[in-house]
């Protein structure tokens, strides 16, 4: 029989690297085919489909009857679930000056997007990473193979870090420019200057994009130690939703000592934050705005008790996608896989 | 060099013993075949070679190195017991991800896949989704996957689940190609017959015990011999025979059309049967030794519990 020899170190370090760009690959081709990324994707691009709704129903009532009337949708567009996403943009349609309209769709987008309908999606998405693995009986298989376990959770991680970023650049990118179209006009695409429409653009992105990896790495973490993907959803999206209405709840009640606490594990409420502080330079109005909110004696305590530092902010956003992500890598080499 | 070697392998979860001072040999370049109920302790077996599980106790090695190894796993291709798939996942896509995991290039992978679903049987499914196979393609897609990346070893827990009998007979024929291209194959089932007909080893486990190891056809002559003293008759006048051998004190028993004799001297017993035959004027159909086959062997072991 012929031995096979041992790789060396630095054979097992470019094999590793290589093989894991390779299922990096797979994986998106994977992951895009799911049904809970179509989900996913539909949601994500809500937002602009909701503004040009808005538009017509501003401006063309007669032809959206018309299109009610042709596929049978009659009262779809005065749905109140739909005039309630709608109202998030269309408080601006009309009564804005063209400077307000950048802050209201900031205002409007990380409302709709750092929420509960992406936390659920994105949660969704990512339960059944390791857990889906063990359920349908192909983690036997795959770690049967020369790879390491820790190679299997991180190319399905950089797989959904890389499909989600791009579609919160394309998403937004597109949601903005149908916005500053149906303000403007259908010939003007930015509010302000170039340069500041696309810093805004990439802070939103950004921010927003590391918000979904933290909901996504904690789903991880929850994949790696549950067997099942259904429990896994539930579970995260129970703890994700407590972490962000927690603090909240605990300060109207009188709980603000915890609060003070909790408030670091607010996702959405720290991704908002940073978004707020990296474009609070562009708005004189957001600088008004923020200085009679400020002025309001309770809400004052109130925002005050939920304030981080952008620094601090930034910090534990990174540490909630890190750390979870590191304790599944360790959980899945250590567990059994029966 | 074993290709397996298992030794004082004990394994517990939690209070249950499942595996209790197991020792097992698997030579390189045969078919080995592992049989025992459900419970017996087969697939943890099997996981602990394959490094999956953690033995409580003991040693296990893969060609020479300890199981689960990074370096070894370069070498095995495994077949679970039950294997679902995403469904949405085409099925050159799903090899190509295997053979990634085996250090294959994309598109060394891809070649290799298509070639092994040709010798599976799947040509043509490349690029239909795993959810649209039957289950009996499913299973040949999951006896593909093993063989991505050449392995030494391969290990098959029952392969022939959910094929047909033409199926099952071309999966065999396959596993018999394998053993002679060199390679040693590990095959776990509940249907003897099978196992009987394609490996040259044979291990029989039971209650997490290996009750007996060894060449498929020492292994039954060894029990054969030593559980000598059966043998069946089917004759044309059986209630007359059946009366005669009665009343010279033999211990009979019938099973439908068969009289089994039982005696610890088979020499007295094939004397004395054509003087019973003419006497009761019978001709005889049949007359053979019982425990011939790897069914009876080892349900007689089983029942017996060793």
């Amino acid at each position: 029989m012929v031995e096979v020899a041992a790789l060396s170190l630095t054979e097992k370090v470019q094999i590793t690297f290589s093989q894991t760009a390779f299922m990096v690959v797979e994986e998106i081709k994977s992951l895009y085919k799911t049904k809970a990324f179509v989900i996913f994707s539909i949601l994500m691009f809500l937002p602009m489909q909701l503004i040009l709704i808005s538009y017509a129903t501003t401006n063309y009532p007669s032809l959206l009857a018309e299109v009610e009337k042709a596929f049978f949708l009659n009262g779809i567009f005065e749905n109140g679930a739909i005039d309630a996403f709608r109202d998030i943009f269309s408080s601006a349609m009309g009564i804005l000056t063209v400077q307000r309209g950048a802050t209201s769709f900031t205002i409007g987008a990380t409302t709709y997007y750092l929420n509960l309908p992406i936390i659920a999606i994105v949660t969704l998405l990512t339960c059944g990473f390791i857990a889906a693995e063990r359920e349908k009986g192909t983690l036997p298989v795959y770690v049967s193979k020369p790879v390491y376990r820790t190679q299997l959770v991180l190319s399905k991680f950089f797989a959904f870090a890389i499909v989600s970023l791009a579609l919160t650049s394309l998403t937004y990118s597109l949601a903005y420019f149908t916005y500053a179209a149906t303000l403007l006009g259908p010939l003007s695409l930015f509010f302000t200057g170039v340069a500041e429409t696309i810093n805004l653009l990439l802070i939103l992105i950004f921010f927003t994009w590391l918000f979904i990896l933290a909901v996504g790495s904690i789903t991880i973490l929850f994949s790696s130690l549950i067997d099942r993907s259904i429990i896994v959803g539930v579970t995260s999206l129970i703890v994700l939703l407590l972490l962000s209405i927690l603090p909240d709840m605990l300060t109207v009640f009188g709980g603000a000592g915890l609060s003070s606490y909790l408030k670091f594990f607010d996702i959405p409420g720290l991704a908002s934050q940073l978004i707020d502080y990296h474009s609070l330079g562009f708005f004189n109005y957001y600088q008004n705005l923020w200085n009679i909110i400020t002025m309001i004696g309770f809400f004052s305590e109130f925002i005050v008790s939920r304030m981080v530092d952008p620094t601090t902010a930034l910090a534990i956003i990174i540490l909630l996608i890190v750390v979870p992500l590191i304790a599944a890598c360790i959980i899945t080499e250590k567990r059994e896989v029966a | 060099m074993s290709a397996i070697s298992i030794c004082g392998l004990r394994k517990t979860f939690g209070s249950f013993t499942a595996l209790d001072n197991v020792d097992l040999e698997v030579p390189e370049g045969v078919c080995f075949g592992i049989l025992g109920p459900n419970g017996a302790g087969k697939t943890t077996t099997i996981k602990i070679i394959l490094g999956l599980l953690e033995p409580s106790e003991g040693e296990v090695r893969v060609f020479g190195e300890m199981a689960g190894s990074y370096n070894v796993r370069r070498r095995i291709g495994y077949l679970p017991e039950r294997i679902e798939y995403h469904n949405h996942v085409l099925c050159i896509d799903f090899l190509k991800y295997v053979g990634i995991l085996n250090h294959m290039k994309p598109l060394s992978a891809e070649r290799a896949a298509r070639e092994i679903l040709a010798w599976v049987g799947l040509e043509g499914w490349e690029s239909y989704p795993i959810g649209t196979l039957s289950a009996g393609m499913k299973q040949r897609l999951g006896l593909a996957q093993a063989l991505m990346g050449s392995p030494d070893l391969l290990i098959l827990d029952e392969p022939t689940t959910n094929l047909d009998p033409i199926g099952r007979k071309e999966i065999l024929d396959k596993v018999r190609e394998l053993v002679r291209d060199g390679k040693t194959v590990l095959i776990s089932s509940h249907i003897l017959s099978e196992v009987e007909a394609v490996s040259d080893y044979v291990g029989i486990i039971f209650r997490g015990r290996v009750l007996r190891q060894g060449k498929l056809k020492d292994v039954v002559q060894e029990l054969v011999r030593s559980k000598s003293g059966r043998c069946e008759l089917i004759v044309d006048k059986k209630d007359a025979v059946l009366s005669l051998l009665r009343e010279r004190g033999v211990d009979v028993t019938v099973d439908g059309e068969r009289i089994i004799i039982s005696s610890s001297d088979m020499d007295s017993v094939g004397k004395m049967v054509p003087k019973v035959l003419a006497e009761a004027d019978a001709r005889i159909i049949k007359f053979a030794p019982v425990g011939g086959t790897l069914q009876e062997v080892f349900l007689q072991l089983v029942s017996e519990g060793g």
